[in-house]
């Protein structure tokens, strides 16, 4: 493992600036707000898209200068542009020391290790979450119930809950972990009851609320139990500690069962922002009654994040995964039972559901638990191969993952975009309203149909090669049974996403001469749908580029 | 060593760390029970407080038999209570917005009973 510079917390903000740039926006936001003749024209999208672009360009230089530091060239800051096409042409490699900012003032608190890490990795999450951000202030932009409701209010949680996101993918701390993980639940609870006179979106949040404030204090009491386990709140220390012994109760290390618990508890607060068992219940309910650009925000982006701490956790707290240290707990096999659990209850529920927003939420959990697929790539046969052999096997699983949530980011977010402009132009969110759409809207029905095939899998769709990726990882970690229930899982999802398919263009189909009103779709929205329809199709196509940043993103990462 | 004895033991009164965990354990398990049985929204919202307030008398139970040596002086571990004043804000939010939300169901539903809530399913 690589040592990097711990910076004091005036020296940090010099590695902090996407997270203030998101913060100055909110508050721009907020006040605003206060001002008639800004609110009126619109300021605080305006505003909020400006915060997280400029965020989106700061975290695309501190990659550049990752990346260009690797190859010993200056490495100086606003050096970065020149070595774009080094970037964008793949030339990516070895590994940097991460950056760990805000380890308390000199002298007092001083911490050996920081609260956040800046590192490849959480720079590409970073990057993913506010990519997926501006694309879901685009869709919140013309939509009728966000401005009735009350423009400023939407979009200032909209950014507190990224300031969350972005912190929750650096967090290195217990103590961060936990806060950044709320910091994106609270705003996300308002957003989902944000029409507050609709029966449906006040049920979704009050539901979100009670089965959020449940999984957070699981998580904190499991956290509280790990802290007294190894008497530091620091990941990087965590490892060390759980190999030495504690000066207050000798005999608790060699309890495993207390660290299970503990680290059983702390993957239910994981799980329930990434929608998956056993704390997937309120993932149905939720993506049905939000506003839709809320539920296309909250399929995607805390997931994304939730994947990030995840995994950060994981690596940095476990690092020995194959478990020969005896005090390793057992998460491989709770995350296994968690993913198979995930994704067959979310294709099983999938198949009678009318209401495409619902069928996409409980596409959303399976997705899941494809996903946990790639982290559980270590079998219990591991602890006799080679270390270097096991480690080989978990970069596969986590290389997949993050190429995978990738693909999820554009085809989800697309497909949600899909249904805002049915239901906007339509008003309708069941099936049946989607029949002969393929004529009545040809573009919106193209793109939707781009979308499914690619959440199905099929080539030459993005989403063919992310579950590729995946199934070769579980393959190679010889977890063949799993391997054959993810594929079993994506032949039932096959029925439920061609239903939608069908729908549109095989039923209501018109009778020869016969014309139909032509749906008008506004030509922002076209843009918008086409934006993440064409990434769908090119990254499957031509998914090289990809595949090596998500490799450089994890040379950075322990295990 | 008969029952008398062993009860009238001062070691056996002296409240170490074990005592915390087993109240903060207690306290845990019956936040989950008022979760897991009421019906009512903000009894579950009580609930969901103990839980946490376990969580927080962990934290500074661990925090205060935690030790560092610093320059050969044994300083305490403050860590765990930072925490513990960190969740009792996080506490408070959670409170006010789940609250919120509870009002603005009772406004819709005129009930605040989590059965009858229940026009999202399917």
């Amino acid at each position: 493992m690589m040592d990097g510079k711990a910076l004091d917390n005036v020296a940090s903000l010099a590695w902090f600036a996407p997270e203030l740039a998101v913060t100055a926006a909110l508050l721009l936001v907020v006040l605003a707000d206060l001002v008639p003749s800004l609110r009126a024209g619109r300021a605080a999208p305006a505003f909020a898209a400006i915060g997280l672009a400029c965020a989106l360009l700061a975290v695309f230089f501190y990659y550049v200068e990752f990346a260009v530091a690797r190859h010993g060239g200056g490495g100086a800051a606003g050096g970065g542009l020149p070595h774009l096409q080094q970037i964008l042409s793949g030339e990516l490699g070895g590994a940097t020391p991460p950056v760990d900012i805000f380890a308390g003032a000199e002298g007092v608190g001083r911490n050996r290790f920081g609260l956040l890490r800046v590192d490849p990795f959480a720079l590409f999450f970073k990057m993913l979450i506010l990519v997926s951000l501006l694309l879901v202030v685009g869709f919140s932009w013309h939509h009728r119930g966000i401005r009735r409701y009350g423009d400023g209010e939407y979009y200032a949680l909209l950014l507190a809950s990224a300031l969350g996101l972005l912190l929750m993918a650096s967090a290195t701390d217990l103590l961060m972990v936990y806060l950044s993980i709320e910091m994106v639940s609270l705003p996300s609870y308002a957003l989902s009851g944000f029409f507050r006179r609709d029966r449906k979106s006040s049920e979704a949040g009050l539901k979100y609320v009670l089965y959020g404030a449940v999984a957070s204090a699981v998580m904190i009491y499991g956290l509280s139990l790990l802290y007294g386990l190894t008497g530091t709140l620091s990941l990087q220390e965590i490892p060390s500690r759980l190999r030495g012994t504690l000066s207050f109760a000798p005999g608790l290390l060699g309890q495993t069962p207390a660290l299970s618990l503990a680290t059983l508890f702390i993957l239910g607060g994981f799980a329930f922002k990434i929608a998956a068992f056993p704390f997937h219940t309120w993932c149905p309910d939720v993506y049905e009654g939000a506003p839709t650009p809320v539920t296309a925000f909250l399929s995607v982006a805390p997931k994304v994040a939730g994947f990030a701490v995840m995994l950060r956790f994981l690596s940095m707290a476990f690092p020995d995964p194959a478990a020969r240290d005896a005090v390793n707990p057992n998460w491989p096999a709770f995350l296994t039972v968690a993913a198979v659990l995930t994704m067959t209850w979310g294709n099983l529920a999938a198949l009678g559901q009318t209401n495409v927003k619902r069928l996409l939420a409980y596409s959303a959990i399976a997705h899941a638990g494809y996903l946990l697929m790639g982290v559980v790539t270590v079998s219990s046969g591991m602890a006799d191969a080679p270390r270097e052999q096991g480690e080989a096997v978990i970069r596969v699983g986590r290389e997949a993952v993050l190429f995978y949530l990738v693909a999820y980011a554009f085809m989800d977010l697309g497909a949600f975009f899909a249904v805002i402009v049915i239901a906007d132009r339509l008003g309708v969110e069941d099936l049946d309203g989607y029949r002969g759409l393929g004529w009545r809207a040809p573009a919106v029905a193209a793109a939707m149909t781009i979308f499914l095939l690619s959440l199905i899998g099929l080539p030459p769709m993005v989403g063919f090669v992310g579950k590729l990726l995946l199934f070769k990882a579980v393959i190679e970690a010889r977890l063949f049974w799993l391997a054959v229930v993810g594929v079993l899982n994506s032949v039932i999802s096959l029925y439920y996403y061609v239903k939608v398919i069908r729908a549109m263009y095989l039923e209501g189909v018109p009778a020869d001469g016969q014309t139909v009103p032509a749906l008008p779709v506004p030509k922002f929205a076209t843009f918008l749908l086409y934006a993440m329809a064409v990434p769908t199709v090119w990254l499957g196509v031509s998914f090289g580029r990809l595949y090596e940043l998500v490799r450089y993103s994890l040379t950075g990462i322990a295990y | 060593m008969g029952l008398w004895q062993k009860l009238t033991d001062p070691t056996l009164w002296q409240v170490s760390l074990h005592h915390y965990l087993i109240v903060g354990a207690l306290l845990f398990v019956s936040g989950l029970f008022t979760v897991l049985t009421r019906k009512n929204a903000v009894s579950i919202l009580m609930g969901v407080e103990l839980m946490l307030n376990s969580a927080n008398l962990n934290f500074v139970a661990f925090s205060r038999y935690l030790t560092r040596v610093e320059n050969g002086h044994v300083m305490p571990v403050m860590d765990g209570q930072i925490v513990a004043v960190f969740v009792i804000v996080l506490a408070a939010c959670e409170a006010a917005i789940g609250l919120a939300l509870i009002l603005s169901i009772y406004h819709n539903l005129n009930t605040v009973d989590v059965d009858e809530t229940d026009h999202l399913r399917g």
